[in-house]
């Protein structure tokens, strides 16, 4: 018997154009514009093409990438009350 | 004569193993471990100032100062207040509000490591139990049956749906009566970073998740002077968070250091709220003799929440 209760998260897959590393920094925060405010929740290294989930309470979020190469990602997101899907797409800087 | 030597060895053994209240274990790298009942204070840098709610550049000085260089550093300082520390930190602790789901431990970052015979065999790693599962993170994501399906590839990998990872990661909340805190160790900073990775060395853990470990904990640990350390190993961890591998010839060391900061030298007179560690950690700690065609090995780190 398993427990499938589980909290609401962010979920997503990871996708990098060439030049970009394979291996990427997936960051989840507050969203806030301000540096001190902007509060580093938790944060993974996901291979592209891989998946992750952050569990969270309902709230603004900013989930960030960014890898060895200088690519990059940002995404404000608000999870309500289902799961939020957002896709890492990499962008080369 | 041999009579004394035999009488003077024992009882040091006995003495580094278990400590008569109020003493507690403290180790170093230079004496290893000894009962004391206050460590001596060690000086700190003027910069390397101890930080009050939120992490501030202090931080950043002080990891530069200890010469980190993993490549997320520098774009992690860029972008948040608190990348030294392993979440939302608030007085000593982290700052539960902030997060899903229940437990006063919160285990960062436990990393699943395989050492196989195999490049290529089938393999399932599910949360089982019928307590309720207060993740935080998962890469990958996991099934809808709380698990990772896929393969073990060439020896030390996983494949999870067609996509290699190194490890297999999770961050999750567990309950802290499940825990153990009598053994341990209390110790400075670097050498309880020091003598995380000796533990993991002796239960044989491979090379690439210790360097990972290091290369992740001396930034993400916050940088208070002092901290005293409760691993926790199989006993504890499987009781609270059951795994079931579903594969053939297959073991599973778990590791889960439970780390409380201290802004002055851990002192047993002063009553600290989590008892300071009087028996040795060897004494739980799991054999790795057995060699087995899969082993699986999971490292990770805590800190409590309020």
């Amino acid at each position: 018997m398993t427990s499938h209760a589980l909290a609401l998260g962010i979920f997503g897959h990871i996708s990098a154009p060439e030049g970009c590393a394979k291996k990427v920094m997936v960051w989840l925060s507050l969203d806030k514009e301000e540096y001190q405010e902007r509060l580093l929740l938790m944060h993974t290294e996901v291979p592209v093409g891989g998946s992750y989930k952050f569990y969270t309470k309902p709230g603004q979020y900013q989930i960030r990438a960014n890898d060895e190469a200088g690519c990059e990602f940002m995404s404000r997101i608000e999870v309500k009350d289902k799961d939020a899907e957002v896709h890492v797409r990499m962008v080369k800087k | 004569m041999k009579f004394v030597l035999l009488a003077f060895i024992f009882s040091f053994s006995s003495f580094a193993k278990e400590c008569a209240a109020p003493q507690f274990l403290h180790w170093s790298s230079k004496d290893g471990a000894v009962c004391t009942t206050r460590m001596s204070p060690v000086e700190l840098d003027s910069e390397n100032c101890i930080p009050q709610i939120f992490p501030q550049l202090a931080t950043l000085q002080a990891i530069v100062e200890r010469g980190q260089e993993a490549w997320w550093v520098s774009s992690g300082n860029a972008q948040f207040p608190n990348l030294g520390y392993p979440g939302v930190w608030k007085n000593d602790r982290i700052d539960a509000s902030f997060y899903s789901g229940s437990g006063e431990v919160f285990a960062a970052k436990p990393n699943v490591y395989i050492q196989s015979i195999h490049q290529e065999k089938r393999m399932s790693f599910q949360f089982v139990g019928e307590k309720a599962k207060s993740f935080l993170a998962t890469t990958p994501m996991l099934s809808e049956r709380l698990s990772w399906e896929g393969k073990i590839v060439e020896n030390d990998k996983f494949e999870i749906e067609g996509v290699y990872y190194d490890y297999l990661f999770y961050d999750i909340r567990l309950a802290k009566s499940a825990m153990q805190f009598s053994h341990g160790i209390c110790a400075t900073r670097s050498e309880s970073i020091e003598w995380m990775i000796k533990d993991l060395s002796s239960m044989k853990f491979p090379a690439i998740s210790l360097s990972d470990f290091e290369e992740h904990w001396r930034v993400k640990i916050p940088d208070y002077p002092y901290f005293c350390i409760y691993p926790q190993y199989n006993e504890q961890l499987d009781a609270e968070l059951p795994i079931k591998i579903e594969l053939d010839q297959a073991s599973f060391i778990r590791s889960l250091y439970v780390l409380v900061p201290y802004r002055e030298a851990p002192d047993a007179s002063q009553m600290p709220l989590i008892p300071l560690p009087t028996q040795n950690p060897e004494d739980i700690r799991p054999s790795a003799k057995i060699i087995r065609e899969n082993m699986f090995k999971e490292w990770g780190v805590a800190f409590l929440g309020e």
